[in-house]
């Protein structure tokens, strides 16, 4: 689906989290956010040269065809740089442990990419959690801002695999039911898989009406816990400071936050927001719509909240009803139209890493 | 911005070596695990959370702990070093552990380390840091452009100095880790 598409559905509030059962992901029937294969084939059928590649593979290039094709960069510069966010990329293809194709490496599928683009740099590969789609982001700000590119196209790629759901479903945090986040009764999260290309340029005037800022960005580690998030948000805490170093002043229209509603995420999420004064901004999580997408879920998730900046819409938290969380925060929970302007983006992963980011409308 | 490389270390061949000069090494024939475990003795700490890592930890921890020793740390508040660290094969060493439990028992303990970036978060519980950090992916080693990165980083002082290298396993327990310790100026 289309960004637009995406949105669409998302503002009418229906969810992509449907219950499946397939037995290549998992044994039991869950609420799946899923990739539609016949249309995904049929927009691999209308582009040269990509038939044998992965699911993956095609997923990732399908998504920046589409963003390219409304583009102006110069994707073939030496000025030009691929980010690729990825958890697993195509983990899906390890079977034989003792014959591992070339194509379980990210480098491999990154650099694959790159090629079927006539991309002339090396690509680089954020491979750092469910934070890395937002990671990408704060990098390519960063690498712009010094100069080093004009523009970094950022591709975020996920897909649900047994590999991956197996795990989740290891350490009891995938939830029977889709999704609540921050809510009361959540009980865990909805796994999904998805693909976004983010465009990010030094130009801001090729980008269109209403251009997005990325105006700060930090990522941080709780020095905690590997799997289990900090008690008291440190990492995320520091995060989103650091974020709003010397934009203190900037009213916040609506965090857009990670919201995986396991009970420990949501309430650490919770303690970090308040403990930073941000108790009365609204929080928006899109998990209840799409599910946990892993490595695309930060490229995703900031596309959504562009969207929601652009079109003046709150996005409603869907599966959220009763606020149950450590701390008094505000959820938004109603779609509504209002005047946006600004969105801190937050997120956290497995090895205690937290990220934040300040997007500013023009 | 400029990065200055004030130490290194790397290991490799079964050899800890800082600056150079060799600190610490066994025989040439030991497995990783073997060898990993002689260096975990050599060093003297008392961590049992070493034993629960998967190897590209154990690696990246040890290096880590070998070059923390030899330096003072302490003129750094708690988020003023960052952490770049990459290699190529990601977690796959971890990955060709946890497949085979899927169609037995999934094991949450062998599953939570098939995400590289656990490396930075066990470096950085064992030595209470809350900067910033990331974990690339690269086909061949990309230091030039994690140092690039770091100035950017340094540029918005959102570090001081850094800790910039490759950590990595392969499938058939091949090791190699080189961390240098920078400051920029």
């Amino acid at each position: 689906m289309t960004t637009n598409e995406n949105v669409d559905n998302i503002l009418s509030e229906t969810s992509g989290l449907k219950m499946q059962f397939d037995p290549e992901i998992s044994p039991d029937e869950l609420p799946m956010s899923r990739i539609d294969n016949a249309r995904l084939s049929q927009l691999v059928a209308d582009i040269d040269g990509i038939n044998g590649y992965s699911r993956l593979e095609q997923m990732a290039i399908v998504s920046m065809t589409d963003a390219l094709s409304h583009s102006q960069i110069n994707v073939r510069s030496s000025r030009c740089l691929l980010i690729m966010s990825s958890t697993k990329g195509n983990i899906s293809l390890l079977n034989d442990v003792n014959e591992i194709s070339q194509q379980v490496y990210l480098w491999h599928t990154a650099k694959r990419v790159a090629q079927h683009f006539g991309m002339t740099t090396e690509p680089q590969i954020v491979s750092n959690a469910c934070i890395s789609g937002l990671v990408a982001s704060i990098v390519a700000r960063r690498l712009i801002n010094a100069d080093f590119y004009d523009s970094v196209v950022i591709v975020g790629v996920d897909e649900l695999s047994r590999f991956v759901v197996s795990g989740f479903q290891s350490f009891k945090s995938v939830s029977a039911n889709p999704c609540k986040p921050y809510d009361a009764a959540r009980d865990g999260l909805s796994i999904g898989e998805g693909v976004a290309t983010l465009i990010v340029t030094a130009n801001a005037d090729i980008c269109g009406a209403n251009p997005i800022e990325i105006v700060s960005g930090a990522t941080t580690n709780d020095a905690n816990h590997i799997s289990g998030p900090s008690r008291t948000g440190e990492g995320l805490y520091r995060a989103i400071c650091r974020t709003m170093r010397g934009h203190e002043s900037e009213q916040i229209s609506f965090i857009s936050a990670h919201g995986t509603a396991t009970l420990y995420n949501d309430d650490m999420e919770s303690k970090a927001i308040a403990r930073a004064g941000m108790s009365h901004i609204p929080v928006v999580g899109v998990k209840g719509y799409i599910g946990h997408t892993l490595g695309a879920a930060g490229a995703i998730e900031t596309i959504l909240g562009v969207e929601s900046l652009r079109r003046n819409v709150m996005i409603r938290t869907l599966g959220f009803e009763n606020l149950g969380v450590a701390e008094p925060i505000t959820i938004s929970n109603q779609t509504r139209q209002t005047e946006l302007h600004s969105m801190l983006k937050i997120a956290s992963g497995f090895g205690g890493c937290n990220a934040a980011a300040l997007f500013i409308k023009h | 911005m400029n990065c200055i490389t004030q130490h290194i270390v790397r290991i490799a061949n079964n050899c800890v070596s800082f600056d150079g000069d060799c600190l610490f090494s066994a025989n040439r024939d030991d497995d990783f695990r073997t060898f990993a475990k002689s260096c975990y003795t050599s060093l003297n700490i008392e961590y049992p959370k070493f034993y629960k890592m998967d190897k590209l930890c154990k690696i990246g921890f040890l290096a880590f702990e070998f070059l923390t020793n030899k330096i003072d740390f302490s003129q750094y508040a708690d988020d003023e070093i960052g952490i770049l660290l990459s290699n190529s094969s990601s977690s796959l060493n971890d990955d060709c552990a946890y497949q085979p439990t899927i169609a037995d028992v999934p094991s949450p303990a062998v599953f939570v380390y098939t995400l590289a970036n656990i490396v930075i978060g066990e470096i950085c519980i064992r030595h209470k840091m809350y900067g910033e950090s990331t974990f690339f992916v690269s086909e061949t080693d990309n230091r030039e452009f994690l140092k690039q990165y770091a100035t950017t980083i340094a540029t918005e002082n959102s570090a001081r100095a850094f800790v910039v290298g490759r950590v990595e396993i392969d499938a058939n327990d091949n090791y190699f880790a080189e961390l240098e310790f920078l400051t920029i100026e």
